[in-house]
């Protein structure tokens, strides 16, 4: 069996370095560059994503190095949609919430609301293009459910372009003001997601969408033209304020992914599939709560670590481990003895978690980055 | 099952996971428009107004009738719209007035009226079964009604038989 010590700069190097060829061959064959912004944003996106790689072999810390190019990649999302919205709204005469219902693109919220329709009726619940880009219909169904067989409810906290922002969030303070959060509480993505599931797939319209969906205020704000606009706008806003900024900020927890999100319910399930869990060597464990305090999605609690596992609610944002100060706590290739090479498993868990984040970026990020690029040089 | 066995399995299934997952992932355009295709996915009616059921040519301008859209999953929605469009929108007149047959059923005297100046629209001799104002909407190259209507089925099994639209 291969042995993997971390941290060794020859390690690292021996760790990285196929990673680096693999994501390089991944921009340029996804971004397809067309112009010198276009290469300045594929080469500077490819840097910066797998520094953080690389930090994290080199360092043995897997969250430190993840949260700031998570929260990136979700700013970038986000100024992406925001730009395409801006650019539709642009066109003369033209009603801008009407044009995008020609071709929005689907995010893999949407996706999951798709599936019933399209298999029993062939019919697709979305405004968006069915195939053939990125951001269509069938292709972030694939994407997702290709991702999520491999990372679980790792999605939600490595590709999801939405979590960046209550990760984000959830760090700015550096204590939590609410110490307790109700347990129940866990349990309303799963009711969400029945219920929009159910209430979706009978009257085939997007609900959690078009009434809840939080990240409406970071993609596709409706213009306000009529009071029913006026009335979304607010409870969108009120959403994301609420869950995604001030609640992620006072208790430190992601709190619209542990409390709201549908698609976080789902990737629980995914992760029963998933090859890969979180462990926690109960005769390393010193009981001192860090891991429990640091979970951002209430996977860790005294009862979970006990039992030696997080279970599938975790989403394998490596927190624990970084917070861990027994070294207690270690990724897992699920059926292999526990603790007999911990350093492997993380390693098999980020190449393809960065593989599948490569092909995020280097698509919508990149674009957008080239964008934003040729923006800064216009004003210089 | 042994431990080593279990192991075995263990290292398998992430090969095969991780492999197919990445492969998926990075094929998702090719493997999409295939499946897509296979499938004869379409967007639903309630976002593309449905399926165009006639074309009437004024020369210049053209207008577009879809067909009546009250689609659920297994069921149809007591009230629904049929969408009607003018297109393209550079040749149409400033003031709009055409007669509608919705429904194709040769019904008359049901008329809209369109400023294409300003998208204010106004219906004469309304049917009692079209349910809401019209509001136009100014698409890519033309312009759009949805006529807010009852369900002519529905309505029969409520009310018993009768001349529908």
């Amino acid at each position: 069996m291969i042995s993997i010590k971390l941290p060794r700069a020859a390690d690292t190097a021996l760790l990285a370095l196929p990673l680096l060829a693999l994501t390089a061959l991944i921009y340029l064959w996804t971004a397809r560059p067309a112009g010198s912004a276009e290469y300045a944003a594929a080469a500077l996106l490819w840097l910066i994503f797998n520094a953080a790689f690389v930090l994290m072999a080199h360092t043995g810390r897997t969250d430190r190095w993840r949260a700031p190019v998570f929260a990136l990649y979700a700013a970038l999302f986000a100024a992406s949609y925001l730009l395409g919205r801006a650019d539709v709204a642009a066109l003369p005469g033209v009603n801008a919430d009407f044009m995008c219902r020609e071709g929005l693109p689907l995010c893999h919220i949407a996706a999951f609301y798709n599936i019933v329709p399209a298999a029993l009726k062939g019919t697709v619940i979305w405004p968006g293009v069915i195939s053939g880009i990125s951001t269509s219909v069938v292709s972030i169904m694939l994407v997702w459910l290709g991702a999520s067989l491999v990372l679980g409810r790792g999605w939600c906290s490595w590709i999801c372009f939405f979590g960046g922002f209550d990760d984000f969030f959830s760090r700015l303070l550096p204590r939590a003001v609410i110490q307790r959060t109700p347990k129940w509480l866990t349990s309303l993505p799963l009711a969400v997601l029945l219920f929009t599931f159910l209430l979706s797939t009978a009257l085939m319209f997007p609900v959690y969408c078009i009434a809840t969906c939080a990240f409406k205020v970071v993609t596709e704000i409706p213009a306000g033209s009529s009071p029913g606009e006026l009335v979304r706008i607010a409870m969108y806003t009120s959403v994301f304020i609420s869950m995604v900024i001030v609640l992620p900020l006072l208790m430190k927890r992601r709190a619209q992914c542990s409390f709201l999100c549908p698609i976080g319910a789902l990737q629980a399930g995914f992760s029963r599939v998933s090859p890969f869990d979180i462990k926690v060597d109960r005769s390393v464990c010193v009981d001192c709560g860090a891991c429990v305090k640091a979970c951002p999605v209430l996977a860790m609690t005294p009862e979970s670590r006990a039992a030696g596992s997080p279970g599938n609610s975790c989403a394998r944002c490596g927190k624990c481990l970084d917070n861990c100060p027994a070294g207690a706590i270690h990724y897992h290739v699920k059926g292999t003895p526990e603790g007999s090479n911990p350093g492997l498993a993380r390693v098999l868990f980020l190449y393809p978690a960065f593989l599948i984040l490569a092909y995020f970026v280097s698509g919508t990020c990149v674009q957008v980055t080239a964008r934003l690029l040729r923006g800064l040089w216009g004003l210089l | 099952m042994t431990p080593r066995v279990k192991a075995l399995f263990g290292w398998a299934w992430l090969a095969l996971a991780a492999a197919a997952g990445v492969g998926i992932v990075l094929y998702s355009n090719p493997l999409g428009t295939a499946l897509a295709e296979r499938a004869g996915l379409k967007i639903s009616p309630h976002f593309t107004g449905g399926e165009t059921a006639a074309v009437i040519d004024h020369g210049a301008y053209k207008t577009v009738v879809h067909r009546p859209v009250f689609d659920a999953l297994f069921w149809q929605w007591p009230t629904g719209f049929v969408q009607v469009g003018w297109e393209p929108a550079g040749a149409l007149p400033g003031k709009l007035r055409e007669e509608l047959d919705v429904f194709g059923s040769g019904a008359r005297g049901f008329y809209v009226n369109l400023d294409t100046a300003t998208g204010e629209a106004s219906y004469e001799g309304q049917p009692e079964w079209v349910t809401a104002p019209p509001k136009a909407e100014r698409l890519r190259d033309s312009w759009v009604i949805r006529v807010r209507v009852e369900n002519p089925k529905k309505k029969a099994k409520r009310k018993g038989p009768r001349e529908t639209h």
